[in-house]
């Protein structure tokens, strides 16, 4: 009979790959502990970063939202002179100017309609507004320039209206 | 069942006790299949050493704690026998007031088993003679008194081992040939004389021999014969299976020569705790993986989210990082938005005209020109005091209209002021 070796082979490398495996498992949990602080602290960062631009992106938003609305605006639209036409003849400006021009930035064409009247009285005026907001391209009052009159509540007007089409 | 192997004699005495009784006496060691295959995986199996190569050394060790009491053992035998102690299995039982040290040369306990092995037993363990032998004859004739002298005869049918001592505790083992006028002879040599109590337990298949030699002095000892006392040493070492993994554990091959049973053992105490860490390990392992992946995950959906934003607000991939990125998307976000679209979409001038007619109505002001634009309000206009003028420039501007007379208002008159008014430049 041979000596049997007090300890038999497996034990000779079990005991140390456990110890191995273990001391390793506990230093990637260590390693990986330092790694989880780091990435939520980047996640707080990128968080925060993101709330900061929150009043940005409601601004952006609202524009997306205008842009989409005039893109949805007809380009044959009828012009402001137009469509103040189909209105009551008071409305009318003595002289009007309309030109179109394109937008870079937003890939609309903008229609700058130039509007004076000599006399009108200012409930007139807002009447004008108000259906100007009401045509199929909406125009609403970018300036206006006003110098009362001699009589009560008449006043010489100028007034600019934009609309944007697509 | 317990096992017995008795290969001290001339052939072999097989004991097996099942509980406390005894289930088999045999010298057949194929007496049966079941006994043959028990005999032959050994796990349930206890043989002896041969006497003559087997030493009892009694130790005294220093008063220390046990821990290290067990480490200089092996150092205090090994100055009292023959041999280096590197070259023996040893084995050390406890006793009152000190140590029993048991010791065999490695060539004569391999010896041994291969002889063990030849007879087709395969024992787990193998321990001293005078050891199993001892222990079972004072478990079962307890001595009166702890200093009761005592003797037991193993009378095989060449060699008669002896053990004396007193009370439980076992002193001197001595070995002779069987004969009638040794007994009495070595009994006196150990004793100094035959003293005064002294029981003798004769076992073994020539008890008689020792019998009628201890009978035939004047006064003779007491003497004990146990039941089936051929088997007796079998029966001791089956029962010594029971001192296994105990302080009286006499074993003297676990360490030299495990047996395979002994290193499934062995092999079991560690496999388990170390497959149990490696799974620990595992699990450990898993859970830093997985903790890792989601706060990963997390700060992926938050940069995504962030640079989907920034990537939106400026229009074009924003590649800087941290404060550098916000400052290129506010320096950005100008030429991504229409001004003129945004303003069309607030369509304020309405509201402002009418909030500029109320303040100054409230006010008493009244306008000569006006001009209002997205830049502000350019105005002319009269007031009955100067400090209805200031009141209603301070209320424009909470209107959102921030206005800043280009000098103070002049007097017209006697019955009011004139004033002009610019928008407030940013």
């Amino acid at each position: 009979m041979t000596p049997v070796p007090s300890t038999p082979p497996i034990l000779r490398w079990l005991l140390p790959a456990a110890l191995t495996l273990w001391v390793a498992a506990l230093g990637f949990a260590v390693w990986a502990t330092g790694q989880i602080s780091d990435a939520r602290l980047r996640a707080e960062a990128s968080r925060a970063a993101f709330e900061t631009l929150t009043p940005e992106m409601d601004r952006f938003q609202a524009y997306q939202a205008a842009v989409t609305a005039a893109r949805a605006t007809p380009t044959d639209a009828p012009t402001l002179r137009d469509w103040l036409q189909r209105g009551e003849d008071a409305l009318m400006p003595e002289s009007s100017q309309e030109e179109a021009s394109a937008r870079d930035a937003s890939r609309l064409h903008r229609r700058t309609a130039t509007l004076r009247w000599p006399r009108i009285h200012g409930d007139r005026l807002r009447q004008v507004v108000d259906s100007a907001e009401q045509a199929p391209a909406p125009y609403r009052l970018s300036a206006i320039t006003l110098t009362p009159g001699d009589e009560n509540g008449m006043l010489q007007a100028d007034a600019v209206f934009h609309a944007f089409t697509r | 069942m317990r096992i017995g192997i008795d290969a001290s004699d001339d052939g072999l005495r097989i004991v097996a006790l099942s509980g406390a009784s005894i289930r088999l006496e045999t010298c057949d060691p194929h007496a049966s299949a079941e006994l043959a295959r028990a005999l032959a995986d050994g796990g349930a199996c206890t043989a002896c050493t041969t006497p003559g190569t087997t030493l009892v050394v009694p130790l005294h060790p220093p008063p220390i704690p046990p821990a290290k009491q067990r480490k200089i053992l092996p150092g205090l035998l090994d100055v009292q026998i023959p041999f280096p102690i590197t070259d023996c299995a040893a084995a050390f039982v406890d006793v009152d007031g000190g140590c029993l040290a048991y010791a065999v040369r490695k060539t004569d306990l391999r010896e041994q088993l291969e002889a063990l092995s030849a007879c087709g037993c395969d024992p787990v363990r193998v321990v001293p003679a005078a050891h199993a032998a001892w222990a079972l004859a004072t478990a079962e004739h307890p001595p009166q008194r702890p200093d009761t002298p005592r003797a037991v005869f193993i009378a095989g049918t060449t060699q008669t081992l002896l053990l004396t001592g007193r009370g439980t505790r076992m002193e001197h083992q001595s070995r002779f040939k069987t004969d009638a006028a040794e007994p009495l002879r070595r009994l006196r040599l150990v004793f100094g004389g035959l003293p005064d109590g002294l029981c003798c337990l004769i076992a073994g298949p020539a008890h008689a021999t020792v019998s009628t030699a201890l009978a035939s002095v004047e006064t003779p000892p007491s003497t004990l014969t146990p039941a089936s006392p051929a088997f007796f040493l079998a029966r001791a070492l089956a029962s010594d299976a029971k001192s296994a993994g105990t302080a009286a554990n006499a074993d003297l091959r676990r360490q030299a020569f495990p047996h395979p049973v002994t290193l499934r053992r062995r092999r079991r105490t560690f496999v388990w705790p170390c497959m149990a860490a490696t799974v620990c390990a595992i699990a450990v392992a898993a859970t830093a993986v997985a903790a890792l992946a989601h706060a990963r995950t997390v700060e992926a959906r938050a940069h995504d989210a962030l640079q989907d934003r920034l990537d939106t607000l400026a229009g074009y991939p924003i590649r800087s990082r941290g404060e550098r990125a916000l400052q290129d998307v506010r320096a950005a976000l100008p030429m991504n938005m229409d001004a003129a679209v945004l303003q069309h979409h607030a369509n304020t001038l309405p509201r402002q005209l009418a909030t500029l007619a109320d303040l100054c109505n409230r006010h008493h002001i009244t306008l000569r020109h006006l001009s209002l634009t997205a830049d502000g309000l350019t105005a002319s206009g009269d007031a009955r005091t100067e400090s209805a003028v200031a009141a209603w420039v301070r209320d424009l501007q909470a209107a959102g209209l921030p206005s800043t007379l280009t000098e103070p208002a002049k007097p017209v008159g006697t019955t009011g002021f004139t004033f002009f008014i610019l928008p407030t430049q940013p």
